[in-house]
């Protein structure tokens, strides 16, 4: 027991590798060994990541239960695991949802029953090991194995499109995650000087600290950024979500859901914002307006959807655009709120893609309109489902509130960025820049609905893209010349070029986030209520059978889970606060972002110049770089005075 | 001007050597034509049995350059740790030959002894020592790869792959030899005597005053070179020849030319550009370009292919273009990890080409007219022969660079050594054109595994291809998840190998 005590990481991590061999040696339609066998694996990897719970101290902030053993030397390449409270509670993510998928596809996977066993346990080793890992090196492998066996699961599975939807996956996933290899290799090396070659996370980060890359650092920001935002993925880097969604089976479905994506997330916390503070600080608001248009943009699209599985794939960029939100108000209980958050919506989606799955499994469509009336013939269905349902609206509780409520408090809150005029003017940029993406989604989207309904006369058509483009205008435009820019972004903008104080967009971003609350509301009940109350209109309804046992096995345990986290949330933010807190209070201050408090409220408007100078003062607000010849600040400088 | 010393020194060529002359007796002694091809394993166990104890007096060299024949041979890191490459690649090719032999019934003894001598001719390459042995050793490396080309004489298209390859080489060459006379020439006027060793070259090439001609020379040597590792402009060959050539005569010429190709061009810009005080950085803006040109250039026009071969002619020719990002840091910044992350480059794609190449002659059955395999054809190949499938699976993978496979971490060390010379910009085009690369080795495996048709393809069974197909694996993965092994070597036996 002593070398799985000090290993246990390690065992964790590849002991789904090592089921997934021994699978590769079941013989050709031994179907139900393999099931149980990998469901086994799964299983006592569970087991493992319980005990490995009960192992983890929740008070300590740092790095625990790390192992290190040097792997490359030549390029200071180690293998070196480890984790924190944001790793611990995704781990164990990962684990409970892994054991479901199996179990999940006893029925719904009746073809190479083996082949897919060892994909989802390869997949398993991955996820974990990229939560896991704390080498820069050792992270990037596992971020690109994971692509891997869900292509495999995409790709032969699948449905009608899988081939294209396997494809946009890989490609787009790809295409990010090697810029940052290329962000990874440059920030190595430009921080050898100090000390030699070395991936080690936390140490880059320390040498980072004391580096002088200047705008370099912006690329590598970016470069880390777009990866994940893809992976999340944010608005605009969404589309491959929904082709990847729909086509891909239940069990891929899930554990696309419920943890690849949230890797997305936690590379945003663990290494973007982290290792680059003083360049992410000047993205945190383009950030939070992607993110926002994200909430708004997803649960929009949801809602005109008529397709159950593609409704529910549109609703997670919709939650994780909350996540997201969360994460750049870099407040601690924001932060906690998006962790507590990312956990939510792996259980909630994961939980509606399985629902989804199940009467996909017995009618072969998802369409709304061939449903209808089920919750007379499927009563457990329909409880487990409205049940679920409202966790992923965020209903008190049930766990979807705890985040959602914590990360619209927590970034109602944030004493946001406060930066010097150059930051502003690049944030001004970015808001323009999200405008321009939103409108343009706007229309696209106007013009997707309007080509439906084909019958309409060209005028009509014209009268109706003229009118929503005109409305899109006045909402999110961007600033352009004497223009002010739309209704949403004025505000944002008058905050940005008066004073370069950011708190309060946060505040009026929350506001908008909030109307995706009731968006999300919206749209689940309006596909519960199509699928499950009035007639049944379909006589092919009538006979549907309700869960069986295996099925209910599979479901209840997230229905338990996600109430027991809606009552009793304590335990769950307890294991993630203090690495979320040291977390936030550490970026602020390398960032020179004013310390974390809640004094006052925030305010919707601009402050008079008293109470700002009051404020600035009180926030410590770092001195003015010396560009000597920088308009900007003069400007900035005159406004002070 | 101890002749038994420099014999010594020179033990892995002359085992080989010895082999291939032995391999050449015994064809002869078992008498020209006879048709039993079966009985004729133990000729590649003879070639295998050479390969190996060459491989392990390499990997096990001392630290260190030592010159032999009045410094016309060099033995030192570059040319071991180069050496190593094109013997693990000469290895690999035989085994999967003698399957592919086997099955069509071809006569064994000359194409081994051919992959013999040919490999004799790529050490020699990666250890010259001077401008002629480079040449001799272009020559008879090529030599013996002309013929392997043709080497199906009953298939019109193998032998004009042949043709062709010998026509476009033989220019090759003759620019190579023109270029090594002015190089010659210039030497001679800057330094007031001839010399041709590197190291006289080196000392001509420190000095500030060279004339044009010198350039031209460097230049005509370069692109000979840029022929035979298939880079853009000079890539027009490769496509064709891939295709006619019979497969396992593909593979080797895939792997062993280019890595000692790329040996010479190292020795050779190691010996000029790198000490040139001006035009270096033209030097290596022109790599850069080259480098560009070629993975660009390579990677789109893979995607157009339907044919395997072809598409992995193309995927070679990208491959070179991620190289020349290497060579291209070398010469912008001398020093050893550059050129251990370029041989650890050339392993890995040994390694996982040869494998490709390996699946493709696993489908080539007697009685196969077939010029190329197209891509259709493997449709649902995959679940029907698991083994082979994950094995393609490996090796597309890797080819496109992902981890933990060799494939990804070549990439990774070039990458590497191109950062740290400061060549960001080169690397950025270099990951986007491997993204687009990745599109049409994905695409294998959509037709491998995800098309819902069954296969009517059926596949050579045979133990040499087996081994040969686990040996490629085996080294992908191994060197992809400990590359510390090949660094650790290469770093040993490359100490002060610049200065």
């Amino acid at each position: 027991m002593g070398f799985l005590e000090t290993h246990l990481l390690t065992a964790i991590v590849f002991l789904p590798l090592l089921g997934a061999f021994i699978c590769l040696a079941f013989p050709k339609g031994e179907d139900s060994g393999v099931r149980g066998f990998a469901l086994t694996v799964s299983l006592v990897d569970l087991g493992l990541a319980i005990w490995l719970w009960s192992r983890f101290s929740p008070n300590v902030a740092g790095m625990q239960l790390a192992e290190r053993v040097e792997w490359i030397p030549s390029l200071g390449i180690t293998y070196a695991m480890g984790i924190d409270g944001v790793a611990m509670i995704l781990i164990l993510l990962t684990a409970f949802l892994a054991p479901i998928v199996v179990l999940s596809t006893y029925s719904s996977v009746e073809e190479r029953a083996r082949e897919f066993m060892v994909c989802m346990l390869f997949l398993q080793t991955g996820m974990l090991g990229a939560f896991a890992a704390t080498d820069l090196f050792l992270f990037y492998t596992f971020y690109e194995v994971m692509l891997v066996p869900m292509y495999f699961l995409i790709g032969i599975w699948g449905g009608r499109r899988r081939i294209y939807a396997a494809l946009k996956f890989f490609l787009y996933t790809m295409g990010g995650s090697l810029l940052m290899l290329v962000a990874i290799i440059y920030t190595v090396w430009a921080v050898k000087d100090q000390g030699g070659l070395t991936f080690d996370w936390a140490v880059v980060t320390q040498r980072l600290a004391s580096a002088n890359l200047g705008s370099t650092e912006i690329w590598l920001f970016l470069a880390f950024a777009v990866a994940f935002a893809i992976k999340v993925p944010m608005f605009p880097f969404h589309t491959w979500l929904p082709d990847a969604h729909v086509e891909a089976p239940t069990g891929a479905s899930v554990i696309l859901a419920g943890v690849l994506l949230k890797i997305g997330t936690f590379g945003f916390v663990r290494y973007a914002l982290w290792m680059f503070p003083k360049a992410a600080v000047a993205f945190l608001p383009t950030i939070g307006v992607l993110a926002v248009i994200g909430i708004i943009y997803g649960a929009l699209v949801a809602m005109v959807q008529s397709d159950l599985k593609r409704l529910v794939a549109y609703s997670s960029v919709s939650h994780l655009g909350f996540v997201m939100l969360g994460l750049v108000s870099m407040s601690v209980t924001g932060v906690a709120g998006s962790v507590l958050q990312m956990v939510n919506h792996g259980i909630s989606s994961g939980a509606l893609f399985l629902l989804v799955g199940v009467i996909y499994e017995r009618r072969h469509t998802r369409q709304l309109d061939d449903f209808g009336g089920l919750a007379k013939v499927m009563p457990k269905y329909a409880f487990l489902f409205v049940l679920l349902a409202l966790s992923s609206a965020g209903l008190p509780g049930l766990n979807g509130f705890v985040g959602e409520f914590m990360i619209v408090m927590g970034s109602f809150g944030a004493m946001g960025p406060t930066m010097d005029v150059t930051n502003g003017e690049l944030a001004r940029i970015g808001i323009s820049l999200a405008g321009v993406i939103g409108l343009g989604a706007v229309i696209l989207m106007v013009m997707k609905v309007a080509a439906e309904r084909a019958r309409m006369s060209l005028w009509q058509r014209v009268g109706a893209v003229a009118l929503v483009a005109l409305a899109a205008l006045l909402i999110v435009a961007p600033p352009i010349g004497g223009f002010g820019g739309g209704l949403l972004v004025r505000p944002l903008v008058g905050l940005t070029s008066d004073n370069g104080d950011f708190r309060e967009i946060f505040a009026l971003l929350t506001v908008f986030a909030g109307t995706g609350v009731i968006f999300a509301a919206v749209y689940l009940l309006i596909a519960v209520q199509r699928v499950f109350f009035g007639p049944i209109r379909h006589a092919e309804n009538e006979g549907l059978e309700d869960l069986s046992f295996r099925e209910q096995t599979v479901l209840w345990p997230l229905a338990i889970v996600a109430i027991l986290m809606g009552l009793f949330p304590q335990p769950f933010i307890d294991m993630v606060n203090p690495t979320v807190d040291a977390y936030a209070r550490q970026f602020r201050e390398r960032a020179n972002l004013p310390a974390i408090a809640m004094t006052d409220a925030p305010a919707l408007q601009p402050l008079t110049p008293a109470q700002r100078d009051q404020a600035n003062e009180r926030r410590r607000l770092p001195a003015p770089r010396a560009h000597g010849n920088d308009p900007n600040l003069r400007v900035r400088k005159g406004a002070q005075e | 001007m101890n002749i038994v010393q420099d014999l010594g020194l020179l033990a892995p060529v002359l085992v080989v050597t010895i082999a291939a002359s032995v391999v050449l007796l015994l064809t002869v002694a078992h008498g020209y034509g006879r048709p039993a091809p079966q009985t004729n394993g133990h000729m590649s166990f003879v070639a295998l049995a050479a390969l190996a104890v060459a491989a392990w007096l390499m990997w096990t060299a001392e630290p260190g350059s030592h010159t032999a024949f009045s410094g016309a041979i060099v033995v030192d890191g570059l040319g071991i740790s180069f050496g190593l490459t094109a013997v693990v690649g000469a290895f690999l090719s035989v085994l999967l030959a003698t399957s592919y032999l086997n099955e069509h019934e071809l006569a064994h003894g000359e194409f081994i002894a051919l992959v013999l001598l040919s490999t004799v001719g790529m050490l020699v390459l990666s250890m010259a020592g001077d401008l002629i042995t480079l040449f001799i050793g272009i020559e008879v490396m090529s030599l013996a790869v002309y013929v392997l080309a043709g080497y199906r004489r009953s298939s019109r298209r193998s032998q004009e792959a042949a043709l062709k390859y010998f026509v476009y080489g033989a220019f090759a060459s003759a620019f190579v030899l023109f270029g090594i006379a002015l190089v010659y020439g210039e030497v001679g006027r800057l330094l007031g005597k001839p010399g041709i060793t590197m190291q006289v070259v080196a000392q001509a090439f420190s000095r500030d005053d060279l004339s044009n001609l010198g350039w031209i020379g460097v230049a005509m040597v370069l692109g000979g070179l840029a022929f035979k590792v298939a880079a853009v402009p000079f890539h027009m060959w490769a496509p064709d020849v891939y295709e006619g050539a019979p497969t396992p005569s593909t593979g080797f010429m895939a792997v062993g030319v280019k890595a000692a190709a790329f040996a010479g061009l190292l020795r050779f810009v190691a010996a000029t550009l790198v000490h040139a005080p001006n035009g270096r950085e033209t030097f290596v803006q022109i790599f850069e370009l080259l480098a560009i040109l070629t993975m660009v250039t390579g990677n789109l026009l893979a995607i157009r292919q339907s044919q395997l071969k072809r598409m992995l002619a193309y995927s070679s020719i990208a491959h070179a273009g991620y190289v020349f990002v290497g060579l291209a840091a070398f010469v912008a910044q001398p020093q050893g990890r550059a050129v251990e992350a370029i041989g650890y480059y050339l392993l890995g794609y040994t390694a996982m080409t040869l494998g490709a190449f390996g699946v493709i002659l696993a489908f080539e059955r007697r009685g196969d007219r077939r010029l190329d395999l197209p891509m259709e054809r493997l449709s649902g190949t995959g679940h029907k022969y698991p083994a082979l499938g994950l094995a393609m699976s490996l090796f597309m993978l890797s080819l496109a660079g992902i981890p933990p496979t060799a494939g990804f971490f070549g990439k990774l060390a070039v990458f590497s050594a191109a950062v740290e010379a400061g060549r960001v910009p080169v690397v950025v085009v270099a990951v986007l054109a491997s993204v687009a690369g990745a599109f049409y080795y994905l695409r294998v495996l959509v037709m491998m595994y995800m098309r819902a048709t069954g296969s009517d393809e059926t596949r050579i069974h045979s133990p040499w291809l087996a081994a040969g197909l686990w040996a490629c694996a085996a080294l992908t993965t191994v060197a992809g998840v400990i590359p510390e092994s090949y660094l650790g070597f290469a770093r040993r036996v490359l100490a002060g190998w610049l200065t």
